[in-house]
């Protein structure tokens, strides 16, 4: 059942894709220079050819249409100037008279080339351009996403390779990316994605509409820069969620910026032709950077195994193997003596989730355990403190960061039964990433003590541009 | 040549778009070319009784709205378009009434 729904879905996709392209690709035509088959409208023996080639100059002056419909207005009146004049000649009509005659039928240039604008630019067709716009930018979105992607693979590749030849060189370069968990490199590429597809997007939805509404590009530009800057403005500032960096969250703030380039700049040009050999190109190019990201990650990991760290399997029974985590800068352990029977609490644990990272600490004794509330009642403040910790994706003793004398978050304790728990939410910290969480409370003598040890942990930024911009440090 | 003018003799847009609709219905689905469907409408007009002639039907001659009027039936998605050769090798557009439904199986007649 999953199989048969995954095949509809990309099925569905495909032909989504298949659909938008194609007509895009019905309006670029209509964009282009024209029936090919229509031929030159006014042959330059012709008779009258100087007078209707100025009649139909002055007469497009006013059409402001697509090439294409330009091309066959020019082509039909010239092919009914050339027959009416035929005709009048046949009736007895001197040439010169033949061609007054038939001009001064049509009326007045100008005003034949507007009610000809008119008559094209119907609401229907404004209609269809629209919809067509906006089936076009769905299409273009996608397509620019993955585009986005392989672009932003290709530069990311670029970048390795550029380093790896200076670091052979001998040149020491500062190492940005050491414990973030990759968020800088995916944060570049989450948004070079983002700017790719809604530049293509718009793009997409210009030229489409242009085409269906019979309109010239320029003037349906004016709509969809408002709508595209709107619609992915938000979407790159608000509404995707993902890992952030500065530089990421800078890119993604130009959303509306590009979007509107890409809805004027050069939008008379027609778009790039997707040939067959750039669809067989752009697939071998991705097997062969796919090959390459395998074969890197197969040498980087066999090249040695990452040195291992000293874990304590049972740090409660062995004092000389208890790492020091500098838990006395977050503040001394509370007096065996002020604590209740089943202190300290039996270290807690943590869960993330889609509400944050969730802490419970709950008493440890073989009894039935009092309320937590109660047991605490000398106790003031009870609260769970998050510290800065050293870096626990790397070798070393790990514990609280002692360059931070305070905690950069607080949370009270909530009590429930025998448990205390505190909701936070690293992931929604700019610079949380190796953390470690510690119950502390007011003692009976008016000083803050520690509860238990806590426990440390790791976790990256996951939001919008926005909550990266306004989140606390 | 106004669209909303019909008086004074200038033709009305919508008239035009009436006649020329009526003419390519008479066509039965034949193709025609602008000139071919406008002496069609000028023999009916001159068939037609001489009171029955309104104000605002165009001068004989006068081909002003002709092609406004069919681009106009066109892009409502009342007439085809298309390109066509006739024996000489000259490509002329011509027009015919769309149908939504195939064509009549041959030998019932129109009403």
């Amino acid at each position: 059942m999953t199989a048969l729904l995954s095949v509809v879905i990309l099925g569905g996709g495909v032909a989504f894709l298949i659909a938008s392209v194609a007509l895009v690709r019905r309006s670029e035509r209509r964009l282009g220079t024209g029936p090919d088959e229509s031929g030159p409208p006014v042959a330059p023996g012709q008779t009258g050819a100087a007078e209707i080639s100025a009649y139909l100059d002055l007469m497009t002056a006013k059409l402001r249409l697509p090439a294409a419909d330009v091309a066959e207005v020019r082509a039909e009146l010239a092919d009914h100037l050339r027959d009416s004049i035929a005709s009048l000649e046949a009736e007895g009509f001197e040439t010169e008279r033949a061609i007054r005659e038939a001009l001064g039928r049509l009326g007045p240039p100008a005003e034949l080339g507007r009610q000809l604008r008119v008559a094209h630019q119907s609401t229907r067709r404004l209609l269809a351009g629209a919809g067509g716009g906006v089936f076009a930018a769905g299409g273009g979105f996608v397509l620019g996403y993955l585009g986005g992607i392989a672009l932003g693979l290709l530069g990311f590749l670029a970048v390795s390779a550029v380093v790896a030849l200076l670091a052979a060189a001998g040149v020491h370069l500062p190492n940005i990316i050491a414990n973030d968990g990759g968020t800088k490199i995916n944060s570049l590429l989450y948004a070079t994605t983002i700017l790719v597809a809604a530049a293509v997007a718009t793009r997409y939805a210009v030229r489409t509409s242009a085409g269906l509404s019979r309109r010239a590009p320029r003037t349906v530009a004016l709509f969809w820069a408002v709508a595209g800057a709107l619609v992915f403005g938000w979407l790159a500032i608000f509404g995707m969620r993902g890992p952030q960096s500065w530089l990421g969250v800078a890119l993604e703030l130009c959303v509306p910026a590009v979007v509107i380039a890409a809805a004027f700049v050069r939008v008379e040009r027609p778009m790039p032709h997707v040939g067959r050999w750039a669809i067989i190109g752009s697939a071998i190019s991705l097997v062969v950077l796919s090959l390459g990201f395998f074969a890197f990650s197969v040498s980087s990991t066999s090249g040695g195994a990452l040195p291992s760290l000293d874990v304590c399997s049972e740090p409660d029974q062995s004092t000389s193997c208890q790492p020091d985590f500098h838990l006395e800068t977050v503040a001394p352990m509370a007096p065996a003596a002020w604590l209740p029977e089943g202190f300290p609490l039996n270290g807690g644990s943590y869960s993330f989730g889609a509400s944050g990272a969730s802490f419970d600490d709950q008493v440890s004794s073989g009894q039935p355990s009092p309320p937590i509330a109660q047991a605490l009642s000398n106790w003031t403040d009870v609260r769970f403190e998050a510290w800065h910790a050293l870096p626990m994706n790397e070798p070393g003793p790990g514990g609280i960061d002692t360059r931070y004398s305070a905690p950069f978050a607080v949370q009270p304790a909530v009590s429930s039964g025998s448990h205390l728990t505190a909701v936070f939410h690293f992931e929604r910290l700019r610079d949380a990433s190796s953390w470690w969480v510690v119950p502390t409370a007011v003692g009976p003598d008016g000083h803050r003590y520690r509860l238990d040890d806590g426990q440390g942990g790791i976790s990256y930024f996951n939001g919008s541009a926005w909550d990266w911009l306004t989140a606390p440090q | 040549m106004n669209r909303s003018d019909g008086s004074g003799g200038v033709p009305s847009f919508a008239n035009e778009r009436k006649r020329l609709l009526a003419a390519v219905e008479d066509l039965d689905g034949a193709n025609a070319t602008g000139p071919a469907i406008f002496l069609w409408m000028l023999e009916r007009s001159t068939e037609a009784e001489p009171g029955e002639s309104a104000a605002s039907d165009p001068k004989p001659g006068d081909q002003s709205l002709l092609y406004p009027a069919l681009h106009s039936l066109e892009a409502s998605g009342r007439v085809q378009a298309t390109w066509q050769s006739d024996a000489k090798g000259i490509r002329h557009r011509t027009y015919r009434r769309r149908r939504l439904l195939p064509r009549p199986l041959v030998g019932t007649q129109r009403s």
